[in-house]
């Protein structure tokens, strides 16, 4: 039940606690830290795709004056790391995999200084047979760039497949009987796309300032989505335990799942134990474009059986994403795997996911996660089965959107499922079908599901002597609002106003464990266990109150800052009254806590192997209806409007709702139209925000917004994400949109003018 | 992006002190105009000059003035805002002010300056890259290099960098004339002859020789022209394809000066053959626009070295070439 018209503090305006701070430019960022002695560090990176290192000379460099280190693998601990698969050390050792990737550091006393001394580090290569495409990356006699990829260390369950060949990790799921569904089906669909690398493109670059404190300390100034996850690598790559080092991360400029990783960190640190000195490592945009990390380009082929009516019976999916040379977090395969049967009930299925290696920079996190190149193919599908069936492709959707009570096809029984909702809502807002759109315009639609929450965090409330709040959550605030959100459920569940709730983010040292913030976790998972520590205070504030009236807890209300009797509503007392008393005050200060993991259940064997998880906690669901513009004789592609319906359990914060959709589609159509990262022979062709083009503001539409009331029973006050299913709808809607309007179907992304003018028959054969 | 590169600063306050200095500091001075162009490239490590002369303190070269014996006379240093808002401008030459209009973004025409987009240095996926990005495969023939890497087949011995600067093409349409000067004196040239088609020294600035302004003659009032631009984003990107027509109507439609000129599509903007043969004399119709459109087509050598599909890029040129027509014939009625 939605309860939204009861709340004090959820579902209302309340202003961003950082807005005054970035729009004044006192937010401070890890580029903005400069420390006395502090010194700069470099890092010399691979030229080659694939080579042997003979030999590292670093001598010359050493030497440079003004050199205070230079570090290779041979000077690290020969430790690896990764979300599922531990397959990179700091340093490349024995081998480079990638151009781009890291071979030593320097660190210097400026940073011209650091740069010079990089172009006296002298390097040896063996040249290898490298390999850039997935496809040929798994076939027999490929060149491999793992040799002892069984040997590594995993946390997920192996397939046979699994670590083997190029193939690191890889998921199966099955349901039902596939070959009997085909054969109950009157049509099959069989289909392939691919998809480019997409960058995240957050305008500030990977940055750390290390140093080494005055305890002995590591101490760890960073931009980054998990701060917690940061601390427990770092120790693990250098030896350290997890108290000796402290993350402090300051206020990011954008991460998008990009900065749910760690880069330079360990190099830092590692710079900065050997230096006793301060250390910054900012990356570049350039080597932001070839040696951080990208959405996974892939290919999906896809087979469909269906029903003449349009029901939709077998679906037989193979996603093969290239991780690029390391598999930092080819988790983003496993999500994939899930969003690839679409918000739809099919009965039989099976589908292959594998994350394979490639010469080339590394697939990581983004926001989307997976599911943007899966929903491509699956939605693209879903209206090419419309178009040759003759049925309206909402009506489609409709007759085979999942709805509550039914099971994905990886065997997790769904609760909270408004899909239909939001495709209903936004037929009505687009028009669809009414005629109402412009003559030059056309509409395409897309729907689709993600999984939303889980994995452990914790929060802790403190109640303060003068009746305000101090809330400390592991998780980040990567400028999506997460500190604002987090203070109002805090503030609802205590009955004060949103601005006595103080939150404090990050900080190792005074937050507890947070995994990250990733999967639509923040305001779901973060916010349930900041409201628990919240019921938690509020049950001591109660018990507090009771005794001040000499009443018992039932008879307490609490509200506006306030404790009153419920039999005698006159009887009031404020919090800081309650609060106050300092050193004597009965039974000590008040701490609210709570520890949870809403991820407990394991998948069925039966059903899914390898999985990267247990189940999620809920699933997402957005329907989006494009309205575009084509011109048929340059095949130039414009979106003027879009219609965005989303369910994301209770609207939290109505504002930062609409800011993370804005961010949302406005990926979703840099995905679908402008971007991708270029390679030639395993180099990037584009590494600029100049060449990789994400959309500007100019490019944006006009949006739509609105929600399906629902209330997630496991989220706080009902509420669940909505930061990666806003993006995930836009390429497949835009694709559907271009072929009613021109009759061409581009199965690969980006949509480009080029590929519609093909389409259509108007370049030239000799030209092309 | 490296830390910019040491240098010498210079700001000299007239042309006869800039022109000294370029004489002897030679080819180790770049000149410094809206510095959009200049500071990234040099943060890229395409540039390393001992010597940054700015401009800036140079009088006239801030000059935008029109009159009926001279026509409009545009220094080096005017800004594209300014240009883009110059009333007198918009009213005699709105190709130019539309063409001016396109380039990059509010914010870069602010600071750019029309001396800088006319010396825009060709740009291509090989050149504009870091030096360590350069150093991971064999240089190309613009940085030293045997071949130009982005030449059919890789190996042509001449630089195919492409030259995308907006305003050239709409002032090449209107015959804009440009000044040179240098130490040993000043000469002046037709703007289409300025460029040379060799992307590796896409211009005819020798050395020592600023480049101090254009003059758009006064006979040129009373043309119709169009700017088309192709970029993939709606803003910020250069020109992948543009195409700008100049084209003057006498009695009843007929056509009585044709020039149509292309960017984007080559390292150097293309004056298209055979268009003023083809319409002088003539009223426009369908076959004879389409006829037009072929040319420009043929005349577009357009190389993979920037965004879009060579053969697309083609079609636009096509296309825009013939909208651009349509548009005008329309005004003319």
């Amino acid at each position: 039940m939605n309860k939204l018209n009861e709340y004090a503090v959820i579902g209302k305006k309340t202003t961003k606690t950082d807005a005054v701070a970035k729009v004044t430019g006192g937010a401070r960022f890890a580029t903005d830290i400069y420390l006395p002695n502090m010194l700069w560090a470099k890092v010399l990176r691979s030229p080659v795709p694939h080579a042997r290192i003979l030999r590292i000379d670093t001598e010359k460099a050493k030497k440079l004056d003004g050199v205070k280190a230079v570090l290779t693998a041979a000077d690290v601990p020969e430790a690896r790391y990764g979300a599922l698969v531990l397959d990179m050390g700091m340093f490349a050792r024995g081998k480079v995999r990638y151009i781009g990737e890291a071979v030593a550091a320097v660190a210097a006393v400026n940073e011209e200084i650091a740069l010079a001394a990089l172009k006296l580090i002298e390097v040896a290569y063996e040249p290898l047979p490298a390999v850039f495409d997935p496809l040929e990356a798994i076939k027999p006699g490929a060149p491999i760039l793992h040799e002892d990829l069984k040997s590594y260390k995993t946390l997920f369950e192996r397939t046979d497949k699994a670590m083997t060949g190029n193939v690191n990790y890889q998921a199966e799921i099955t349901s039902g009987d596939l070959e009997a569904g085909f054969a109950q089906s009157d049509y099959i669909f069989e289909d392939s796309y691919e998809v480019p690398k997409q960058h995240p493109s957050y305008m500030e670059p990977n940055s750390t300032v290390a140093l080494v404190d005055s305890d002995g300390r590591l101490v760890i100034h960073n931009t980054t989505q998990r701060p917690h996850i940061n601390q427990a690598i770092l120790s693990s790559l250098l030896g350290i335990p997890i108290a000796k080092i402290r993350v402090v991360p300051c206020h990011v400029g954008g991460g998008f799942g990009g900065k749910n990783r760690t880069l330079t960190e360990p190099t830092a640190a590692a710079l900065a134990l050997k230096t006793r000195q301060p250390v910054r490592l900012t990356f570049s945009h350039e080597e932001e474009f070839t040696s951080a990390t990208t959405r996974h380009s892939g290919v999906m082929v896809m087979k469909t059986g269906v029903k003449k009516d349009g029901t939709l019976v077998a679906s037989d999916v193979k996603l093969y994403y290239d991780c690029g040379a390391y598999a930092p977090t080819p988790n983003a395969v496993w999500l994939g795997a899930i969003s690839s049967s679409g918000a739809y009930r099919i009965p039989h299925c099976r589908v292959e996911a594998y994350s394979i290696y490639t010469n080339k920079m590394m697939g990581g996190a983004f926001r989307g996660y997976g599911a943007p190149q899966s929903n491509f193919a699956r939605e693209s599908q879903m209206d090419r089965i419309a178009r040759e069936l003759k049925i309206d492709p909402i009506e489609l959707r409709l007759k085979n959107c999942l709805v509550e009570g039914d099971s994905l096809h990886t065997g997790q029984k769904l609760h909270s499922v408004k899909v239909k909702e939001t495709l209903l809502k936004a037929r009505e807002l687009s028009g669809w079908g009414k005629g109402r759109v412009p003559a030059n315009r056309t509409l395409g639609v897309a729907c689709g599901i993600f999984a939303c929450g889980g994995f452990a965090t914790s929060g802790i409330v403190r109640l303060n002597m003068d009746g305000t709040a101090t809330v400390a959550t592991g998780a980040m605030d990567m400028g999506q609002g997460l500190r604002t959100v987090m203070g109002q459920i805090a503030a609802e569940e205590l009955g004060m106003a949103a601005e006595d709730v103080t939150v404090i983010i990050g900080d190792t040292d005074s937050t507890p464990f947070d995994v990250g913030i990733f999967g639509d976790r923040g305001t779901h998972t973060a916010g349930m266990a900041v409201q628990m520590a919240a019921q938690d205070a509020r049950k001591q504030l109660v018990e507090q109150a009771a005794f001040a009236f000499k009443t018992t807890p039932n008879n307490i209300v609490l509200g506006g800052g306030k404790a009153r009797l419920a039999s005698d509503p006159d009887k009031v007392l404020d919090y800081k009254d309650l609060l106050g008393g300092g050193q004597y005050k009965k039974g000590g200060p008040i701490i609210g806590k709570a520890s949870i993991n809403l991820t407990e259940t394991a998948f069925d064997p039966a059903i899914v192997r390898g999985a990267a998880s247990r189940m999620f906690s809920t699933y997402t669901f957005a329907t989006h209806i494009v309205e575009i513009e084509v011109d048929p004789k340059t095949g130039v592609v414009r979106v003027p409007k879009t219609y965005a319906v989303h369910d994301c359990g209770t609207v939290v914060n109505p504002d930062g709702l609409r800011g993370q959709i804005i961010g949302g589609l406005a990926t979703g159509l840099g995905y679908a139209l402008y971007e991708g990262v270029a390679f030639e022979n395993g180099q990037v062709q584009n590494p600029s925000f100049l060449e990789c083009r994400p959309p500007t503001a100019v490019d944006m539409p006009e949006i739509v917004f609105d929600t399906v009331e629902e209330f997630d029973e496991k989220g706080p006050f009902g509420a669940k994400g909505v930061g990666n299913v806003s993006v995930i709808n836009m390429a497949p809607a835009i694709a559907n949109a271009v072929e009613t309007a021109t009759g061409v179907r581009v199965t690969s992304l980006p949509i480009t003018p080029g590929k519609i003018v093909q389409g259509l028959g108007q370049l030239a054969k000799e030209e092309a | 992006m490296i830390p910019l590169p040491k240098f010498r600063y210079v700001e000299p306050t007239t042309l006869a002190e800039a022109a000294a200095i370029l004489a002897a500091e030679g080819e180790d001075c770049q000149i410094l105009g809206g510095g959009t162009d200049l500071v990234p490239s040099m943060r890229q490590g395409i540039f390393a000059p001992k010597t940054v002369l700015s401009l800036q303190a140079i009088d006239g070269l801030g000059r935008l003035e029109w009159s009926e014996s001279d026509g409009l006379s545009i220094g080096a240093g005017v800004t594209l805002r300014r240009l883009e808002t110059d009333a007198t401008l918009r009213k005699l030459f709105p190709m130019l002010a539309q063409a001016v209009s396109e380039v990059a973004s509010p914010s870069i025409r602010h600071m750019a300056t029309l001396g800088g987009n006319l010396c825009l240095d060709t740009r291509c996926y090989y050149y504009n890259q870091s030096e360590d990005w350069k150093a991971c495969s064999d240089l190309c023939l613009k940085v030293g290099g045997e071949f130009c890497k982005a030449s059919p087949g890789g190996k042509a011995k001449k630089c195919f960098a492409v030259f995308s600067a907006d305003v050239v093409p709409a002032l090449i349409a209107l015959k804009a004339q440009v000044t040179l000067v240098a130490k040993e004196g000043e000469r002046t040239l037709d703007l289409a002859a300025f460029y040379s088609g060799d992307g590796a020294r896409p211009n005819a600035l020798k050395p020592g020789e600023i480049l101090t302004g254009v003059v758009v003659p006064a006979d040129r009032v009373g043309i119709k022209g169009s700017y088309l631009k192709y970029r993939i984003r709606q803003t910020i990107d250069y020109p992948i394809a543009g195409v700008a027509l100049a084209l003057r109507f006498g009695a009843s439609g007929v056509v009585s000066e044709a020039r149509l000129v292309l960017g984007g599509v080559a390292s150097k903007p293309v004056l298209v053959k055979g268009i003023a043969e083809l319409l002088e004399g003539q009223t426009l119709d369908r076959a004879r626009i389409e006829r037009a459109a072929q040319l420009a087509r043929k005349a577009a050598i357009p190389q993979a070295n920037t965004a879009g599909q060579r053969a697309h890029r083609k079609q636009m040129i096509h296309e825009f070439t013939t909208r651009a027509f349509e548009d005008l014939a329309r005004e003319a009625r």
